[in-house]
């Protein structure tokens, strides 16, 4: 057993209120700079829908991720032999109109324009050229677009739904959809990792958080394709790639990442768990039916007395170990068993993992074609939600509905719990089935309440102190630098800042 | 006369010791002796004007006979001394610098320039000197007194099959018996058969005119020209070869008027485009389904049509 410690996510869908405040954080504080305007290392999606950049999760189209092979993975796209074969001209990569091409408006127009008999405009122009645009698309044009026939038609999730499922879930009183915030899954077995041509994409072993050296890269874009979320993403100006760093600098201090902490909704939770790297190749080549349980057991318990104590023997503080007893995301993910990966079929292993939604209850339309409102329960079973259990299915479990339904029952059990102990109209009768039935007692029902409705700021993020100084020592003689460190930087970064 | 150097740059490389172990005195030794003995020719050698003309001389040159260059015999009577060390020293400087004697001898033998012979110095070209002076006396004045006449392209009768030995050499498809590249690497000849000759060299097409019989077997046993001198110098061309070669090079020079350049212009342009529509073709099928266009164009497609 080969012990390292992972900071992972939960990201709760039911509470994400689409208002795209971490994005707006995010490129803030990263990638405001030239080359990096298109770039969303956080982006709040519509699902169904496209997505950011235009159908990701295509991979016929992509050629991201890892495939089976045997024993082992391979990737998709990239590699030694095909990487070779496209590096000088790489054919799956997204080009700038697949994600979209940024734009600002001339403001001063509106103040220098010479007087008319018009209103002064200001125009679009490009960030990219500088040229007036006429504007075809943005990261988001899909927003709120559940039902559109250029987006929500176009989801790459409703190849395995029948044409009457989808034809269900755009008829107007239907028509759904939820809201899909992604950052970079900080993966146990990233693509963009293996597929770098220079070496130069990373996994810090503290932490695992995946980052790319800006002065070793050199921009083949292997990392692009491979990536199956398209989080990995090339600065034309620079001519490197960049990625979402989980906000490493604000996490060795022990703050949140600037889009955790924003977070309008509080649907994001961060957390370290502890994994077994040992069996990573285990887990990424198991059959696909088998990938979530897979990946849910690389998890280990960090109170088993004999994982902690192998996990010191591989050199984990202890701090960042009794950080991982406090984790959320260990609760959600293993203990209580509501979260899940997303798309865990490409086989890298993402560390975010989302609590799908549950949709309002539905309405239909009856015999008389009156349209009801009401349902025989005041929430009709999970059986009957507006979206095909097949397309959240889709999303986070590789397929397998029973799962997914699973999750969403537990979830109905804690509102039925948490409606009788506030309400109490239930009969106890109707209480008990719903626990019952997802084998759930009203301890976890409580504990589920509490981390999703009323959990502090200390419980959603729960950061293990970095322990930059082992770090450092590995690299430094840190004596010979004593009294020289401190603010600025060793290197002057060449871009934009 | 030049001095062997690579006497002294053996003593070098086994004079270099392991780190940490002693040169030993036999090495010293061995180093000193080679060194003298790499000066030991110079001294003893430098006034035999005999040797030095069989070696840098006799190739294109006789006394008493006209050959690829002009008879010698006399040579020391009819020019001035000076003139002749000049001369000797590098003919090409003083055809450039317009010498009118100079530039007649070089015109006169259809411009091949005389080598240059920088290594002989002021004792060497007296003692050169001085042997042919010496053999001219003997040689008999009454051959080839007609210095305005052409090399002689008469050839003997080579049979057909010396020409295709000749041409086997020439083309590479035999090998040199001791070894030396095949003629073809450097040389161009116009026929049917050779198929893109070197351009490193001189075109040997009309080499027979040029230098005739008796010059195309000197020069390809023993090179004046201090490239091919070199690269023949451990592997030279046998006296048999070198008369194939010169019977391949007769008939290329007989049949030069119904030859056609095999220059392979035309040949390579058309392999060429060929096979850039064959890779097109390929690209074409191996990267089928690439991603050619924006994923989005369909959508883009759509809105402006409902526009």
């Amino acid at each position: 057993m080969n012990i390292r410690s992972q900071i992972s996510m939960v990201f709760h869908l039911d509470k994400c209120i689409g208002c795209h405040t971490c994005s707006i954080a995010c490129k803030n504080i990263w990638t405001d700079r030239k080359g990096a305007e298109y770039m969303w290392w956080n982006n709040v999606e519509t699902k169904p829908g496209t997505g950011y950049p235009t159908k990701w999760e295509d991979q016929d189209i992509y050629k991201g991720g890892w495939e089976k092979n045997g024993n082992s993975v391979s990737l998709k796209g990239a590699g030694k032999l095909r990487g070779l074969k496209n590096i000088f001209h790489n054919p799956h990569l997204p080009v700038l109109e697949d994600y979209y091409e940024p734009w600002t408006y001339k403001y001063e127009d509106l103040f220098n324009a010479p007087e008319g008999d018009d209103q002064p405009t200001a125009r679009p122009v490009s960030l990219v050229t500088g040229e007036p645009i006429d504007i075809q698309s943005g990261p988001n044009w899909d927003d709120d677009l559940g039902g559109s026939p250029d987006y929500a038609r176009n989801d790459v999730n409703f190849k395995e739904l029948s044409d009457a499922e989808q034809e269900s879930l755009f008829q107007l009183e239907r028509m759904t959809f939820h809201y899909l915030p992604r950052i970079c899954n900080h993966c146990l077995n990233p693509a963009c990792v293996g597929s770098c041509p220079s070496g130069a994409i990373y996994k810090r072993g503290e932490d695992g958080v995946v980052l790319i050296n800006q002065e070793r890269c050199r921009a083949w874009r292997m990392c692009v394709t491979a990536c199956p979320y398209k989080k990995s993403y090339y600065n034309w100006s620079t001519g490197k790639s960049e990625k979402c760093i989980l906000c490493y600098p604000r996490l060795e201090s022990g703050q949140a990442p600037a889009c955790m902490h924003s977070c309008v909704g509080r649907i994001r939770y961060l957390g370290v768990m502890l994994y077994d790297a040992d069996r990573i190749q285990n887990v990424a080549s198991c059959d696909e039916d088998e990938l979530v349980d897979a990946q849910l057991d690389i998890y280990l318990d960090p109170f088993d007395p004999d994982v902690v104590r192998k996990a010191k023997e591989n050199g984990l503080a202890d701090s960042t170990i009794k950080a991982a007893q406090q984790s959320p995301v260990y609760k959600f993910v293993k203990k209580w068993k509501i979260a899940l990966p997303l798309h865990p079929e490409y086989r890298t292993i993402p560390n975010l993992f989302y609590v799908p939604p549950m949709l309002p209850a539905m309405a239909s339309v009856d015999a008389d074609g009156i349209y009801d409102s009401t349902t025989e329960s005041l929430w009709a079973g999970i059986e009957k939600s507006r979206l095909p259990m097949k397309y959240l299915a889709s999303l986070f479990t590789a397929g397998n509905v029973e799962k997914v339904q699973h999750v969403l029952k537990k979830l109905l059990g804690v509102k039925i719990y948490r409606r009788d102990v506030t309400v109490g109209d239930l009969s106890e009768q109707e209480v008990h089935r719903a626990l019952s039935d997802v084998k759930m007692d009203t301890e976890e029902a409580e504990a589920i309440f509490r981390l999703t409705s009323l959990a502090t700021f200390e419980e959603r993020f729960v950061i293990p102190p970095a322990h930059r100084e082992e770090s450092i020592e590995m690299i430094e003689a840190t004596a010979d630098t004593k009294g020289d460190s401190g603010f600025g930087f060793k290197f002057k970064p060449a871009r934009g800042l | 006369m030049k001095p062997k150097i690579c006497h002294f740059d053996t003593g070098m490389t086994r004079s270099l010791p392991y780190k940490g172990q002693k040169t030993p005195k036999s090495f010293l030794y061995l180093f000193l002796f080679s060194f003298w003995f790499s000066h030991f020719p110079l001294l003893s050698f430098a006034q035999d004007g005999k040797k030095i003309f069989e070696q840098d001389c006799a190739t294109c040159h006789r006394i008493g006979q006209k050959l690829i260059g002009p008879d010698l015999a006399g040579v020391t009577e009819k020019r001035s001394e000076d003139w002749l060390k000049k001369f000797i020293k590098s003919s090409q400087q003083l055809v450039k610098s317009g010498d009118p004697e100079a530039v007649a001898i070089f015109e006169e033998f259809n411009q091949i320039p005389m080598p240059d012979n920088p290594h002989l110095d002021n004792a060497d070209l007296d003692a050169l000197l001085s042997y042919i002076a010496g053999a001219s006396g003997t040689a008999s004045m009454d051959q080839s007194d007609d210095p305005g006449a052409p090399v002689t392209v008469e050839a003997p009768e080579y049979s057909r099959n010396d020409v295709l030995m000749g041409k086997a050499l020439f083309t590479g498809q035999d090998r040199l018996y001791n070894g030396g590249q095949s003629c073809i690497s450097c040389h161009n000849a116009n026929h049917e058969e050779v198929f893109g000759g070197g351009l490193l060299a001189r075109d040997l097409t009309h080499a027979f005119e040029r230098v005739g019989d008796a010059g195309i077997k000197s020069i390809t046993v023993s090179p004046p020209f201090p490239l091919m001198a070199e690269a023949y110098r451990k592997r030279p061309v046998t006296e048999k070869e070198a008369e194939f070669l010169a019977a391949f090079l007769h008939s290329v020079y007989l049949e030069a008027d119904i030859q056609k350049a095999q220059t392979g212009d035309k040949v390579f342009y058309q392999y060429g485009l060929i096979g850039l529509l064959v890779i097109l073709l390929l690209v074409g099928v191996i990267w089928k389904n690439r991603k050619s266009l924006s994923v989005k164009s369909e959508i883009f497609e759509r809105q402006l049509k409902s526009v």
